[in-house]
């Protein structure tokens, strides 16, 4: 038999403590009171059956048991004993066992094991788990809502006076966009996804091609220039293409958002600068990965056409050359920054890629 | 009922503001709270937690809050009895859900059109008074003290007094009314909140108020004049971050001084309450928590959460008008009315 715990009973109904003593007795706790002398008192209420206490987890320096009232209108009532040896008895001799987190807890060693189990969960979740979960959120955005936000961005540039009416003539845009859609859409495919080729002069932007996510591709009268001929301009578009049929915008967007929120519980605030900062470095990686699949869906449509995949080969060098000097890669601490913080992979490793094929 | 005298102290008639005027009874020693908590316990309380909810994709992280504010009620003691949570992890786990949603939600709508984003802030602003009030009356009920739990009486219309209309003003004076418009937040608490049968009830001094902004405020200035100087010399980001380090650099000074000046004017019932936080130990334990939390890359984020907690707590003290055992639970009626709307209340996490 377990010696008497001593202990304090609340009665819920004041802040009075009451001295009492623990016991427990034919399957019942029983509560007698605690007299100054150390002794023990009567029974201060009957003996309350254990399938009618209920025991905390052990948090502080105390343990509180509580009684479960019988009817709802009662007031429910507890008491508080000091944990120790004499309180560690009477609970297993209740049957009582302590649940799965708290065992955990209990060692320093345990929690460590967790520490670590937690780092490894993390970085299979952004290596393994992010892509297909922002791939199904990508899919769930309304087409209406994905081409409201590309009217919205193209409208935006417009504003900036970044996109101009294009100088081309409509033979040549019409001649384009037959050249694109033989290359991308095979003849008798039927399931064609949403890409339009829409042409622009943008002087201040220069050479260049994007894809926005609900589907448009922003062609710049600049690269029509570069390219000289179809054939390297299709390469190009077909680059574009592989943003939109991957869905790579709306990915992005998903991920962003879902990385958005996951920093900011873990730094516990959704809008600080380090927040913005870390998320950005987490997308890139992302954005890296999705310019190697468009340049592969590219090199497929132009094997497929029975066009050479060096055609897109030589439009980067040219656009790199274009922009601005020779394409980096010499290596070292430099480039290895630069690829962190980049959203595109070096032009070089892109160039050497194709090549090998 | 058996006489159970032999064992209590003496219980005075519990005392109500119209019998008598207040005098500090001084049979009554203060009562220093106390923190029994240790940071690594805490710390892996938290990892488990953290785990935990990673697994189940967030949805833990109701039990784990629960987890997390017991622990520090209950190693929060006032006369060797400690203070308790009672939240229901269900009850959390609605009121996040609805959280996450509408953030992921409002993150998508404010990349795809700005318009929509603002208005749907604004919608959320002033719906603001509402979920701030529920969210007070969830976390009062659900915290005790020796078996009596608090309770916040705050309606609706007072919040969106203090915390819509009020703030409004905030424009029109420059930012002059600031420090009333937290004055008048602190009160809208204070006074709505009861322990028991008792009430809280806090008067604060504007003027003090305005003293405490108006020393801190000295270091920002020198930083503002310090933005535009670096504006000048087109080195803005400079600027800007010696901006916010003047401004962080003062908030252990405003925290510790509102905090005293807000508990030598609060009181319940009769009861009084001391706080000495002293701004030199403030500022030790905030750079310590800073330093070791950056170099530790977060992991010593629980630590630093019961430092300051514990500083806080230890710092507090009851001034007993009457003994501490003399509180009596509120009206039965109103207890069982709040008690079903407890389990309805989404619980948010607000910072107030």
């Amino acid at each position: 038999m377990p010696e008497p715990v001593e202990a304090w009973f609340f009665d819920g109904r004041s802040s009075q403590p009451l001295a009492v003593f623990l016991s427990l007795e034919s399957g019942c706790l029983c509560l007698r009171t605690r007299l100054s002398g150390g002794g023990e008192g009567a029974l201060l209420m009957p003996p309350i059956p254990v399938s009618r206490v209920a025991i905390d987890e052990p948090l502080g320096p105390t343990r509180k048991i509580s009684i479960v009232p019988a009817l709802p209108e009662d007031v429910p009532a507890y008491c508080e004993a000091r944990q120790g040896a004499a309180m560690a008895a009477l609970l297993s001799a209740m049957g009582h066992r302590e649940g799965l987190a708290v065992r955990w807890q209990g060692s320093l060693a345990k929690a460590l094991a967790a520490c670590a189990g937690l780092v490894l969960l993390l970085f299979a979740a952004y290596f393994w788990g992010l892509p297909p979960l922002a791939d199904r959120l990508a899919r769930w955005v309304p087409e209406g809502a994905s081409h409201a936000l590309d009217a919205a961005v193209i409208d935006s540039l417009e504003k900036a006076d970044l996109l101009k009416p294009s100088r081309l003539s409509r033979q040549e845009q019409a001649r384009i966009r037959t050249g694109f859609e033989k290359l991308v859409w095979p003849a008798g495919t039927m399931d064609r996804p949403g890409i339009e080729l829409h042409f622009y002069a943008a002087p201040r932007i220069g050479a260049n091609a994007f894809a926005l996510p609900g589907g448009k591709v922003v062609v710049t009268d600049e690269i029509v220039k570069l390219a000289g001929d179809t054939p390297p301009l299709l390469a190009v578009l077909g680059h574009e293409a592989g943003h939109v049929v991957h869905r790579h915008g709306l990915r992005q967007l998903a991920q962003a958002s879902v990385i958005g929120v996951a920093v900011g519980l873990w730094l516990g605030d959704f809008s600080s600068a380090t927040n913005g900062l870390s998320t950005l470095v987490l997308q890139n990686r992302y954005s890296r990965e999705y310019e190697l699949a468009a340049d592969d869906y590219s090199i497929e449509t132009l094997r497929r056409s029975g066009l050479s995949p060096g055609l897109l080969a030589g439009m980067l060098e040219k656009l790199a050359a274009a922009h601005g000097g020779p394409p980096a890669g010499r290596g070292g601490e430099a480039d290895a920054l630069e690829r962190i913080l980049s959203t595109h992979p070096p032009t070089a490793e892109r160039i050497r890629r194709i090549r090998e094929g | 009922m058996t006489d159970h005298s032999a064992v209590l102290p003496a219980a005075p008639q519990a005392l109500t503001r119209t019998e008598t005027p207040f005098a500090p009874d001084r049979h009554q020693p203060p009562q220093r709270l106390q923190f029994t908590g240790a940071g690594g316990e805490y710390f892996r309380i938290w990892i488990v937690n953290l785990l935990l909810t990673v697994v189940t994709l967030g949805i833990y992280s109701a039990w784990a809050k629960v987890r997390r504010e017991r622990w520090f009620l209950r190693n929060t003691c006032l006369e060797d009895s400690p203070f308790d949570y009672h939240g229901q992890p269900l009850a959390i786990l609605k009121g996040r859900a609805v959280v996450v949603l509408g953030l992921l939600v409002l993150n998508g709508i404010g990349k795809i059109s700005p318009l929509l984003s603002v208005i749907t802030s604004l919608a959320l602003f002033f719906a603001l008074p509402w979920i701030i009030t529920r969210a007070l009356r969830f976390r009062a009920l659900n915290t005790s003290w020796r078996g009596l739990r608090f309770r916040f009486c705050g309606s609706v219309r007072g919040a969106v007094q203090v915390f819509v209309l009020w703030p409004m003003l905030i424009v029109f004076t420059l930012g002059l009314i600031v420090p009333y418009v937290l004055v008048k937040r602190k009160e809208y608490v204070f006074n709505n909140l009861r322990y028991g049968d008792a009430a809280f009830s806090l008067r604060l001094p504007a003027g003090k108020v305005y003293g405490i902004y108006l020393r801190a405020s000295l270091l920002p200035l020198l930083g503002v004049v310090g933005l535009l100087a670096f504006f000048a010399m087109k080195l803005p980001a400079v600027g800007v971050v010696l901006l916010w380090a003047s401004i962080l650099a003062v908030l252990p000074f405003v925290l510790a001084c509102t905090a005293n000046l807000i508990w030598a004017n609060a009181a319940l019932g009769l009861h009084r309450f001391e706080s000495d936080q002293k701004v030199g130990e403030l500022y030790a334990i905030w750079f310590k928590n800073i330093l070791l939390s950056l170099l530790t890359l977060g992991l010593y984020r629980p630590f630093a959460a019961v430092n300051l907690w514990r500083y806080r707590v230890e710092r507090l003290s009851v001034l007993p008008a009457a003994s501490l055992a003399s509180f009596v639970a509120g009206q039965r009626e109103e207890v069982r009315i709040l008690g079903e709307e407890a389990s309805d209340l989404m619980d948010v996490d607000l910072g107030i």
